[in-house]
């Protein structure tokens, strides 16, 4: 089976691995690449001090980079689970992990609140 | 533990640093003698010979004992001995000292989710200080931070049982005054090295500086600060020059013109 992925890169080892992990990691891995250059092309683009045809030429550039080096492409995942959706950001969980661990009382801090 | 307190012997032009490192008692000076050659050798003969005369006592006399103790007739089983003070003292709140001139030099910042641990690490931030003879505060609390977790109680639908969770950050400082900023690093290494585990502390020290010091900073000849903003080291900013100067930017560059 040939490598799915433009570029070889490693697989995380820090969390959960699937698919959709490795793609957003992949994601994140590209955009950190070609951060430096999108944002200097980002400057070229709006700098209204620089001729039109030269902002015209860095945006031109700026959009046939690929999709996967902008940075709205990256998405939160869960580190447990692999799971994106109602993910709880300061502890990079998802809803089910975060209860799991914080019933277990795994989560340093995190109590059952009754008031 | 034993204390052992012995008569300090003071010399006439000599100045002692009190307890508090901030004031410093200043022994009035007496009028200064001049004295010939010979009187002087006379002089140090005599302060020789009592100085002698005071070693040997300090080796015949016995020492009296008399340690200070808040309960006298509790004994601890295994010394035999009643408690020293500053042992017995670890059961009360820490005695704090005075601030002298109520100059704020430097403070901690406890940060952590128990509070028991917080007051563990405070008070022996505030002990340390006492016997180090730095003014401080006492141990008082900032607000606490309360963040609430409501999720979902079930894996998967149910969406109306929910469970709340919490996490509460305890917040408490200590503020130190008029002490000298080489005891203040000695009492915060001090604090460092012996840590506690699920405190964040955080310490701000505050030094005052004279009012010309923009002009000994400018007189310095190491450093330079215009020259820093010669060499762009900004990445982005590198890479905007290394675009305009690539071919496809000049030869645009070059239409407008």
């Amino acid at each position: 089976m040939p490598f799915r992925f433009p570029v070889k890169f490693d697989i995380p080892k820090h969390s959960f691995v699937n698919a959709r992990v490795i793609r957003d990691q992949f994601k994140r891995l590209q955009y950190e690449e070609h951060e430096v250059t999108r944002n200097a092309l980002k400057y070229i683009a709006r700098n209204t001090e620089l001729p039109s045809r030269v902002r015209l030429e860095a945006q031109l550039q700026l959009t046939s980079m690929p999709k996967y080096t902008a940075y709205n492409q990256i998405r939160d995942r869960c580190v447990a689970s692999g799971n994106s959706k109602s993910l709880i950001r300061d502890f990079k969980l998802n809803r089910t992990a975060f209860r799991e661990r914080a019933r277990a009382g795994l989560i340093p801090g995190v109590k059952v609140a009754s008031w | 533990m034993f204390v052992v307190r012995r008569q300090l012997r003071v010399s006439g032009g000599r100045s002692i640093a009190s307890f508090s490192t901030g004031s410093i008692i200043h022994k009035k000076q007496d009028s200064v003698k001049f004295t010939s050659p010979q009187e002087h050798i006379e002089e140090q003969k005599l302060n020789k010979v009592a100085e002698q005369q005071y070693q040997q006592t300090l080796l015949q006399e016995d020492f009296e004992y008399n340690p200070k103790y808040v309960s006298e007739s509790k004994v601890n089983p295994i010394t035999g001995r009643p408690i020293p003070i500053n042992v017995e003292l670890l059961k009360y709140k820490p005695i704090t000292l005075k601030p002298t001139h109520g100059n704020e030099v430097a403070t901690i910042k406890f940060r952590g989710y128990e509070e028991d641990s917080l007051i563990r690490a405070g008070e022996f931030a505030l002990r340390s200080a006492f016997y180090l003879g730095i003014p401080t505060s006492n141990l008082t609390s900032l607000k606490t931070e309360k963040r609430l977790y409501t999720v979902i109680k079930s894996p998967f639908a149910q969406a109306k049982t929910k469970q709340n969770f919490h996490r509460v950050t305890f917040n408490k400082t200590i503020t130190a005054f008029d002490a000298n900023p080489e005891v203040i690093d000695l009492w915060l290494s001090y604090i460092n090295k012996h840590s506690i585990e699920g405190v964040k502390y955080e310490a701000k020290m505050i030094t005052n500086e004279s009012l010309d010091f923009s002009k000994e900073l400018q007189s310095l000849d190491e450093i330079e600060l215009s020259s820093t903003y010669n060499e762009l080291n900004d990445p982005i900013g590198n890479k905007v020059k290394e675009l305009l100067q690539s071919d496809n930017f000049k030869q645009f560059l070059k239409e407008s013109k």
